[in-house]
C-alpha cells in the first residue's frame, strides 16, 4: 500500500494546526481514528438507550427469515418469508413479548412484501406475479390466492419483485431485480424496472436503471424513491427519487426500451463504460438520474433494504418527515433527511441504530410509533449473527444528542441539533470538517470514493437557541457527497459528545441566497482532488510481482484458493513448511467483493473488526486496515476474477489467520494457514 | 418413465451379453429351459390391471409366467454371476409375487405394493428377510431391508428395475470376508437401496439351506404370481481389476508443450509413487507426463472417462484413449488385448481450477473402476442436504420452479395431499407436470444457502407426463397440438376448500375454466375435474386428457391405457365423458371436444399409476 499513513495523534494534530489556514485534503479524514474510539459494542450500548430493541420470540418450528410487515390494526401484524408464508402474529406490542404465529397463508414463492388491498384482502408480490389474498369464509386463513398480474421472468434466482407498494391513484408500484451475472441481465422483460400494475393487471413501466430495488416508498407528498444495492453499475448504495421516464444508472434493463409502453429515451447504445462520476455523466446524458441521497458502502451499509418515511409526528423521536432505510449485511437501520433545491432532490444520510440480529430487510411503523424489523440473512450472510428474526424498536422518549438535519446553503450547510448545543465548542471551527468525494459510474462492482478533497471551515455561526449552527466552507462541489462531520461539538450542559457525529450531504445543488462568507477568489486553484493512490499496486504486503529469483519464476508450492457463497472460502486449511516460496491465486467465484488477508496467529478477528471501521477510504484500501498483524493481502476481487500473491510464508511455525476483511465478513469468511515444520 | 421399444427377435439372444462391451438384452440360451408356466410371448391382451392371469400374444420379446398348481418353476439362468449390474422391466397383475434373487440367494421382492405408503420388506423392491425358525415366533424374519419409498406402479403396468450388486467375498480357505451387497437399487427410477448388505440368503431362496459361494445363478421367482418380464440386461462383473505400475514421471513448463513438442525437456523427472498429477511437487501452470504400463484383465473394448479441469491426452499402445479438448478431454473406445499394454498420460494446467485428473475404466466385465490414485486429504463429497415439506392435515401447496426437460417450469404449484399423492401443476398451460406419491417435497435447492435453482423436488418417485396446454384452440383438425401456452389463457390463481383442496382458476378466450384436482382411487390415483363454462370460440376447443405414441382402450370403455402400459386414464361409468384418440404428426392424444356455443360443461377423468 503506498497510501501515506499518519500515526493517529500526528494526524489530529495536523487537523487542527491546519484548519485556521488550509486543511491538507487528503489527511481531512479522522473516521478511521473516530471509530476505533468508540468501539461497535459501546455504540450499541449508547443506541439502545434511546432506541430500545425487543427481540420477538419465533417458535423453533417456524423459520421466520421476515421478507414483508403489515401492521393490522388491533395490534396485529402481518408478515411474510422467504419460505413462502404469511402468519398472523398478535402479542407483538406487550411489554414482555410471547406472540402468538397464526398461518394466514403458505405455499408462496418468496414474496417480498405485502400491503392491505383497498378492495379487500392483502396483496403480496411473489417471484412470478403480484398476487391478492384473501380470506372470504372469516376463519382467519387466506381461501383465495388471485394472480393479479403475471411478472416476466427467466428463472434467475437474483429476479426479486419487491413490492407491492400502494401508489396514490390506486394502482401498485413493484421493482423488478436484475438476474444475476451472464450475458444479459434482463433477460425478461422489464426486469431492473419499476413498473405499475392496475388492480386489473395492466403492467406499465414507470422508470429504468434500478439494480436491486429492495426498498422503495412513496412519501406522504405523493415523491418516489427507492434505495438501490451498490453492485455493477452502482457505485454504492443510493436512494433516487423516480419519476416516469428516469434511468437510474443500471443499464440491463435498457433492453426493454424497444418495447411499446417504454417511457425512456435513453438507449443500450448511448451507455458506456464511463468511468466518471454518474452526476458528470448525467450533464451530457438527458434521463440519466443521478441519486438524491448517496448512502457510502460499508459506512451506511452494504445492502440497503427496506425504507419508510417517518409519520410518527415525532412519537418515534426528533426525526418526524425523515426516512429510515434497512440494511441486510450489516444489519443496521440508516436515517435520511431530503429536501428540494433548484427542483432537485438532495439530502442527507446518517447512521441511527445498529446491532440487529440479523439481517435488516424490512421495517414497519406499528401502532403507537413502534417499528417492526424484519430479518433473514438469506445465505449471504449478515453481522447480526442470526439467521433470522423481527424484532421491535421503540424511542424510550430520552433525547439523544443527535444532528437533527443537515439542509444545504449557499456556502455550506446548516445543522440542526435535537439538543441546545454548547456554544463554546460548537463555535469552534475545529469542532468540524468537511469533505468531499463521490463514486465513479463504471461497469465495475462498485467503486471506491474519488476526487475527495477537504472542504475547510471558514465560518461558524451559532443560533441564538443553540439548536443550529450554519457552517461555511469552500470547496463545496455539485454533485458530490459532502461529508460533515461534528466530532468537536458538545451538547449545552451534559457537555455529551454527539451520538453519531457525522452526516454524508449529497450536494446536487447548492442553493443561491445569502452568504455568510464572500466567494474566494482563488477557489479553484485550491480546491484541486489528489490524485487517488493505486491501492491494487505491488507493495510489500501486496506482493503481486512475480520474483526473478523464484525457481521456476513460480516459488515452491502454488496454492489456489476460491470463494463459495455464503461467505466461505473453498478451503479453511492450507498447509505450508516454513519459509515455502507460496504462489497463492485468490479466485473470487462468489457473486459479490472478497479479499484475502493473512494475519498472525490468532488476529483473524481482530483485523476483521478494524477493517469495519476504516469508513470511506475502507475501499481504497482494499479494507485492509493498517496493522503489523497484516501479513500479506489481495487486492478486494471483483466477483469472477483473481489476485496472485508471491509471499514467502512465516518461518515461526503455527496456526495463522487468513480472513475475508471485507466488513462483515470475517465472522464467517476465515480459514488457517498451517506453518508446520513437520 | 418411457421404455425403450421391444425389439426382440425371439426372446432372443445372446449368452455374450456377459462379454460384450455394450449390454445387450438376454436371450432364450441365457436360460435353463423353461418351465411349463414360463412362455415366450409377444405382448398381453386381455386386461392385466384385474385378472389374474397374463394372457400372452404370439411373437417374441417377452418372458410371460402363470404358475399353476403343477407348473411353478423358477426361471433360472444358464450361467452363474458374482458381481452383476442387471436391469429389467417387470409386469404384475393384482396381488402378484414375484422376486429376482441374486445367485439364487439374495431376494429384490417384487410384489404388487401399488398403494402402499410404508413399505416393509415383503414389498416391492424390498431386500427380503431371511428366516430362522429358531429365533421364536413373529421373529423368524430378519435383516431385510424395506425399500427407501413405495415406488411401484399399479398392476399391468410396466416396470423398471435397476440393480448394481456386489456379491460376498471369501478368502483362500473358504471363510467369508465381506456380506453381499447392494449398491444400489432402483425402481422406477426411484433410488430405493443404496449400500445394503445381507447376511446370508434370503427366504425361500433356490439356494436357501446351501452355503454362500462366490457365483450362482440369476433366478427370477416364477411359483408364486404371475409376472412379465422384458429387455433383461445383466452385465456380469467379475473382470479383475485394470492394474497400474511402472509409473513414472516428466514435469514441463506449460509453455514447453510436451504433448507437442517430443523435443522438449522436463524441469524433472523420476518414479511415480501413485497415479496422480498431484504425486508431483511442482506449482502453477505446468505440463506433466505420466508414463506406465496398464494390464487389462481380458480382451475386450475398454473405455476411459476423465474428469478433470486440465488438459489431457492419454495414449495406449499408439491408440488415443483421450484426446485433449480445451479443457478436460474426449474419451474414445479402445480394444486391446489380454494383458500389459505402455500408456502416457499427458497432462496440462489451465485456468486457476486445482490440478488432478481421475479416470474411471469400464470394460467387459468390469464393474466402473477408477484406475487413478486418490489424494491423501480429499474429502469425499457432501451428504446431500434435504428440506422436507410435507402436508399434514391439509392439503398444502408450494410455489417453485418445477424442475422440467428442457427448462424448469418458471409459472407452477406443486401440492401435496394428506393422502400421499402429489402433483406439480403449470399455470401456463394448466398441464399436470409430474404426478407421485410418497414425500412430499424437498424444497433445499430454494431455501438452503441463497438457493440459486429455486427447484422444488419431488420427494418421491415421480411420473412426468407431459406439458401441453390442457385447453387448445385448433384452427383446423389437420393441426399438431400446440406445444406453447395458448395466448389467449391467462391463469386467474386459484382458491382453497376447507381441506385445502385447490380448485385452479382460468380464462380463455371467453371461457372459464376450474380446475380441480383431488386424491381418488382410494389414495392411489388423481382424479380432474375440468368444468368449462362462457362462450365457446370460433376455433375448435379441445381438451387435453394426455398424450402418448399410441392409446389402447382399457376392456368395459373405462378408460384407455396410456402409451407402452404406462399409466391409465380412467373414465368414470356411464360414459359421461367420450374422448376419442386424435393422431397427428405421429403423436396421439385423448381429446374431448367442446361443442355447442353456451358452453357449461364438466369433465372427469382420472390418473392411476
Amino acid at each position: 500500500m503506498k497510501r501515506p499513513s499518519f500515526p493517529r495523534p500526528v494526524l489530529l494534530v495536523l487537523t487542527a494546526l491546519a484548519l485556521p489556514a488550509f486543511a491538507p485534503a487528503q489527511t481531512n479524514n479522522p473516521s478511521a481514528a473516530e471509530r476505533f474510539a468508540k468501539p461497535y459494542d459501546a455504540l450499541v450500548a449508547a443506541e439502545n438507550r434511546y432506541w430500545k430493541r425487543t427481540p420477538l420470540p419465533v417458535p423453533a418450528d417456524i423459520i421466520l427469515e421476515v421478507s414483508g410487515i403489515l401492521p393490522v390494526a388491533g395490534q396485529r401484524l402481518l408478515v411474510t418469508t422467504r419460505r413462502g408464508e404469511v402468519w398472523w402474529i398478535d402479542g407483538a406490542y406487550d411489554a414482555d413479548p410471547k406472540p402468538r404465529y397464526t398461518l394466514f397463508a403458505q405455499g408462496l414463492h418468496e414474496p417480498l412484501g405485502i400491503i392491505a388491498a383497498p378492495t379487500g384482502g392483502y396483496y403480496v408480490a411473489q417471484r412470478q406475479e403480484l398476487t391478492r389474498l384473501v380470506d372470504t369464509d372469516g376463519d382467519g386463513r387466506a381461501d383465495v390466492y388471485e394472480t393479479v398480474a403475471k411478472l416476466p421472468i427467466s428463472g434467475s434466482y437474483h429476479e426479486y419483485a419487491f413490492g407491492p407498494v400502494l401508489a396514490p391513484n390506486g394502482n401498485l408500484r413493484v421493482t423488478l431485480n436484475v438476474a444475476f451475472g451472464g450475458a444479459t441481465q434482463s433477460p425478461a422483460p422489464w426486469r431492473g424496472w419499476m413498473v405499475e400494475i392496475t388492480p386489473d393487471g395492466q403492467i406499465t413501466p414507470i422508470a429504468g436503471g434500478l439494480r436491486s430495488p429492495a426498498g422503495f416508498t412513496v412519501s406522504s407528498k405523493g415523491d418516489w424513491f427507492y434505495a438501490d444495492n451498490q453492485g455493477e453499475w452502482v457505485g454504492s448504495g443510493k436512494i433516487t427519487h423516480l419519476e416516469p421516464g428516469d434511468f437510474a444508472g443500471h443499464p440491463a434493463g435498457l433492453a426493454w426500451t424497444k418495447l411499446y409502453g417504454s417511457t425512456l429515451k435513453i438507449r443500450p447504445g448511448d451507455i458506456s463504460d464511463f468511468e466518471k462520476p454518474m452526476h458528470v455523466v448525467a450533464k451530457t446524458l438527458p434521463g440519466l438520474k443521478p441519486p438524491a441521497v448517496w448512502l457510502p458502502h460499508t459506512i451506511l451499509g452494504i445492502s440497503n433494504s427496506g425504507m419508510i418515511e417517518d409519520l410518527t409526528a415525532g412519537k418515534f423521536g426528533p426525526f418526524a418527515g425523515q426516512f429510515y432505510v434497512g440494511d441486510q449485511g450489516q444489519s443496521k437501520i440508516m436515517r435520511v433527511s431530503m429536501e428540494q433545491v433548484q427542483g432537485v432532490w438532495q439530502g442527507a444520510a446518517y447512521a441511527f441504530r445498529e446491532g440487529f440480529e440479523s439481517g435488516v430487510l424490512r421495517i414497519a411503523m406499528g401502532e403507537n410509533a413502534t417499528l417492526f424489523v424484519g430479518e433473514t440473512a438469506r445465505g449471504w450472510g449478515s453481522i447480526g449473527p442470526k439467521e433470522q428474526g423481527i424484532e421491535r424498536l421503540e424511542w424510550t422518549k430520552e433525547m439523544p444528542f443527535e444532528i437533527q438535519e443537515v439542509t444545504a446553503q449557499p456556502d455550506g450547510f446548516l445543522l440542526k441539533f435535537t439538543a441546545p448545543v454548547d456554544r463554546a465548542t460548537a463555535e469552534n471551527p475545529a469542532s468540524y470538517s468537511v469533505a468531499g468525494f463521490t463514486y465513479l459510474y463504471h461497469a465495475t462492482y462498485g467503486s471506491a470514493p474519488v476526487e475527495r478533497i477537504g472542504c475547510p471551515v471558514r465560518k461558524v455561526v451559532v443560533a441564538p437557541d443553540g439548536l443550529s449552527v450554519r457552517l461555511a466552507s469552500v470547496c463545496l462541489r455539485e454533485g458530490y457527497i459532502h461529508e460533515i462531520k461534528v466530532n468537536g461539538v458538545h451538547a449545552a450542559g451534559s457537555g455529551a459528545a454527539v451520538l453519531h457525529p457525522t452526516a454524508y450531504y449529497t450536494l446536487n445543488r447548492i442553493p443561491s441566497g445569502d452568504r455568510i462568507i464572500p466567494v474566494e477568489p482563488k477557489e479553484a486553484e485550491l480546491c484541486v482532488a489528489p490524485v487517488p493512490a493505486a491501492a491494487n499496486a505491488h507493495s510489500a504486503k501486496h506482493p503481486i510481482k512475480q520474483p526473478a529469483d523464484w525457481p521456476n519464476n513460480e516459488g515452491d508450492i502454488t496454492i489456489l484458493l476460491g470463494t463459495q457463497p455464503g461467505l466461505k472460502f473453498d478451503q479453511t486449511l492450507l498447509t505450508v513448511k516454513p519459509g515455502t516460496r507460496v504462489r497463492l491465486v485468490f479466485r473470487n467465484a462468489d457473486d459479490m467483493l472478497h479479499n484475502f488477508v493473512l494475519c498472525a496467529p490468532g488476529k483473524g478477528q481482530e483485523i476483521g473488526t478494524a477493517a469495519m471501521t476504516l469508513g470511506v477510504d475502507g475501499m481504497a484500501k482494499n479494507y485492509v486496515p493498517e496493522s503489523p498483524d497484516v501479513i500479506v493481502h489481495t487486492a478486494l476481487t471483483q466477483p469472477d476474477s483473481s489476485d496472485t500473491l508471491y509471499f514467502i510464508a512465516p518461518t515461526a511455525p503455527g496456526d495463522y489467520d487468513y480472513i475475508c476483511s471485507f466488513p462483515g465478513h470475517s465472522t464467517l469468511m476465515k480459514g488457517i494457514l498451517r506453518v508446520s515444520s513437520n | 418413465m418411457k421404455f425403450p421399444p421391444l425389439r426382440l427377435l425371439a426372446c432372443a439372444l445372446l449368452a455374450h451379453a456377459v462379454h460384450a462391451q455394450l449390454p445387450q438384452p438376454a436371450g432364450a440360451a441365457d436360460f435353463k429351459p423353461l418351465g411349463a408356466n414360463w412362455q415366450i410371448a409377444g405382448g398381453l391382451s386381455g386386461d392385466p390391471r384385474h385378472d389374474k392371469i397374463l394372457t400372452a400374444l404370439p411373437g417374441s420379446g417377452l418372458l410371460v409366467n402363470n404358475p399353476t398348481k403343477d407348473a411353478r418353476a423358477h426361471l433360472v439362468t444358464a450361467w452363474d454371476h458374482g458381481d452383476l449390474s442387471l436391469d429389467l422391466d417387470f409386469l404384475l397383475n393384482p396381488g402378484s409375487n414375484s422376486g429376482v434373487y441374486l445367485m439364487g440367494r439374495y431376494e429384490v421382492q417384487l410384489f404388487d405394493s401399488w398403494g402402499v405408503t410404508k413399505p416393509t420388506t415383503t414389498d416391492c423392491g424390498a431386500i427380503y428377510d431371511r428366516w430362522d425358525a429358531a429365533r421364536g415366533k413373529g421373529k423368524e424374519g430378519y435383516d431385510g431391508t424395506a425399500p427407501l419409498a413405495n415406488a411401484s406402479r399399479a398392476p399391468g403396468l410396466w416396470q423398471h428395475l435397476h440393480i448394481e450388486f456386489r456379491a460376498p467375498r471369501f478368502d483362500a480357505a473358504g471363510k467369508k470376508t465381506a456380506n453381499a451387497k447392494f449398491l444400489r437399487v432402483v425402481l422406477n427410477d426411484f433410488l430405493i437401496h443404496e449400500n445394503v448388505e445381507i447376511s446370508g440368503p434370503t427366504r425361500s431362496a433356490l439356494f436357501e439351506n446351501d452355503p454362500e459361494a462366490a457365483r450362482g445363478p440369476l433366478v427370477i421367482q416364477g411359483d408364486h404370481g404371475a409376472v412379465a418380464l422384458r429387455q433383461i440386461v445383466a452385465q456380469r462383473l467379475d473382470s479383475a481389476p485394470i492394474t497400474v505400475t511402472d509409473l513414472a514421471y516428466q514435469l514441463f513448463t506449460a509453455e514447453q508443450k510436451p504433448m507437442l513438442d517430443p523435443t522438449a525437456k522436463p524441469s524433472a523427472s523420476g518414479p511415480l509413487t501413485r497415479f496422480s498429477v498431484n504425486a508431483v511437487e511442482k506449482s502453477g501452470k505446468f505440463a506433466l507426463v505420466i508414463t506406465g504400463t496398464l494390464t487389462v484383465p481380458a480382451a475386450g473394448a475398454y473405455t476411459l472417462t476423465p474428469d478433470t479441469r486440465g488438459q489431457a491426452r492419454l495414449v495406449i499402445d499408439d491408440q488415443v484413449a483421450l484426446a485433449p479438448l480445451e479443457r478436460g478431454a474426449e474419451a474414445s473406445t479402445l480394444t486391446l488385448t489380454a494383458g500389459a499394454h505402455p500408456f502416457r498420460l499427458d497432462y496440462v494446467q489451465v485456468g486457476g481450477a486445482k490440478p488432478g485428473i481421475t479416470l474411471t475404466a469400464v470394460g467387459p466385465g468390469l464393474a466402473p473402476q477408477v484406475i487413478t490414485s486418490p489424494d491423501p486429504g480429499t474429502r469425499p463429497p457432501a451428504k446431500p442436504k434435504h428440506i422436507l415439506i410435507a402436508p399434514a392435515e391439509r392439503t398444502r401447496l408450494q410455489r417453485s420452479f418445477v424442475p422440467y426437460q428442457p427448462k424448469k417450469r418458471l409459472y407452477a404449484i406443486n401440492v401435496g395431499t394428506p393422502a400421499g399423492l402429489h402433483f406439480s401443476y403449470d399455470f401456463e398451460t394448466g398441464a399436470i407436470l409430474r404426478v407421485w406419491r410418497g414425500e412430499f417435497l424437498d424444497a433445499e435447492e430454494m431455501w438452503d444457502g441463497r438457493g440459486e435453482p429455486q427447484t422444488a423436488r419431488a420427494a418421491g418417485p415421480e411420473l412426468l407426463l407431459n406439458a401441453k396446454p390442457v385447453v387448445a384452440l385448433i384452427e383446423n383438425s389437420a393441426q399438431g397440438w400446440p406445444d406453447a401456452p395458448e395466448a389467449l389463457w391467462s391463469s386467474q390463481g386459484y382458491t382453497l376448500a376447507a381441506d385445502g383442496i385447490p380448485t385452479f382458476l382460468a380464462k380463455l378466450a371467453s371461457l372459464d375454466i376450474k380446475d380441480t384436482i383431488t386424491p381418488g382411487f382410494e389414495g392411489r390415483g388423481l382424479t380432474r375435474t375440468l368444468a368449462l363454462s362462457g362462450r365457446n370460440t370460433s376455433w375448435e376447443t379441445n381438451i387435453l386428457l394426455a398424450e402418448a405414441d399410441t392409446f389402447t382402450p382399457q376392456p368395459g370403455g373405462r378408460g384407455f391405457i396410456v402409451g407402452d402400459r404406462e399409466y391409465y386414464v380412467d373414465l368414470p361409468a356411464g360414459g359421461a365423458v367420450t374422448p376419442f384418440v386424435r393422431t397427428r404428426n405421429g403423436r396421439q392424444q385423448l381429446v374431448v371436444t367442446l361443442t355447442g356455443g353456451k358452453v357449461d360443461r364438466s369433465l372427469t377423468y382420472s390418473l392411476v399409476w
